[in-house]
């Protein structure tokens, strides 16, 4: 029963170019429970979004607004 | 190339035992020796105060965060970094380079932004669902769903029911007392 939606990319919609990884609250949102970065089949980024936004994440757990596991 | 001067970004995590003027004193000996030193010019500050830490770092759940952004030669960064690493005033810290779509804005703007887009975003997110529709598909958890949706119809019907019977009670008791 899955239901499918064509989602379209968040920052594309927004027209953001590079992802700001010392925003915790916006990263947060395409993590799982456990930290863990979500597919972009999940959150229907695009891919040039999805690989900026797994180096936001990664840079933004360095310096401990993001965490590694939960 | 050697010549011109990059704009890196600056996050330091400063220990939490360190007030505030203490780290103001410690960004403008930064400013002065260490970023003088290689001929650096900071361009941006921005400190943000105590925050806690998603995960303790060398068992300290809290930290001062400054973000500083600053132009100097390239060649100078490695040993700049070096000795932010040795400093011992600094919990954690981490260089960027700044890339040409990279907003300067202070954590207060940041904050404001959040405010105002965030909540949109979780409406227009919907993953949500899709987790709650995983965790449906099994079919041994599909069969009860079922069944908990026609016990609570039939209980909504009920009330209904309970409220139209009171009303014509109502009526008819009047009707009695008409009569």
């Amino acid at each position: 029963m899955a239901i499918f939606q064509k989602k379209t990319c968040y920052f594309c919609e927004k027209k953001i170019k590079e992802i700001d990884y010392l925003n915790g609250p916006l990263l947060h949102n395409f993590m799982d429970y456990f930290n863990r970065i979500k597919r972009r089949e999940h959150t229907g980024v695009c891919l040039r979004h999805q690989k900026r936004l797994a180096q936001a994440i990664k840079r933004s757990r360095h310096v401990a607004l993001c965490g590694f596991v939960r | 190339m050697n010549d011109q001067k990059i704009e890196y970004e600056l996050v330091l995590l400063l220990f939490p035992s360190l007030s505030e003027a203490d780290t103001e004193a410690y960004l403008e000996k930064f400013k002065k020796e260490i970023l003088g030193n290689i001929s650096g010019e900071v361009t941006f500050k921005d400190y943000w105060g105590v925050k806690t830490l998603a995960y303790p770092i060398q068992k300290e759940t809290s930290a001062h965060y400054v973000v500083v952004r600053f132009t100097c030669l390239g060649d100078k960064i490695a040993s700049l970094d070096e000795e932010i690493r040795l400093d011992k005033n600094v919990l954690r810290h981490l260089i960027v380079r700044v890339e040409k779509g990279m907003n300067q804005i202070t954590s207060q703007e940041r904050e404001a932004w959040n405010q105002e887009n965030l909540p949109e975003k979780k409406k227009a997110k919907g993953p949500v669902e899709k987790r709650a529709s995983k965790h449906t598909r099994k079919p041994k958890a599909a069969a009860p769903v079922k069944e908990k949706r026609e016990e609570v119809k039939p209980t909504v019907h009920e009330k209904l029911d309970k409220d139209q019977l009171e009303k014509k009670l109502d009526e008819i008791l009047d009707g009695d007392l008409n009569i």
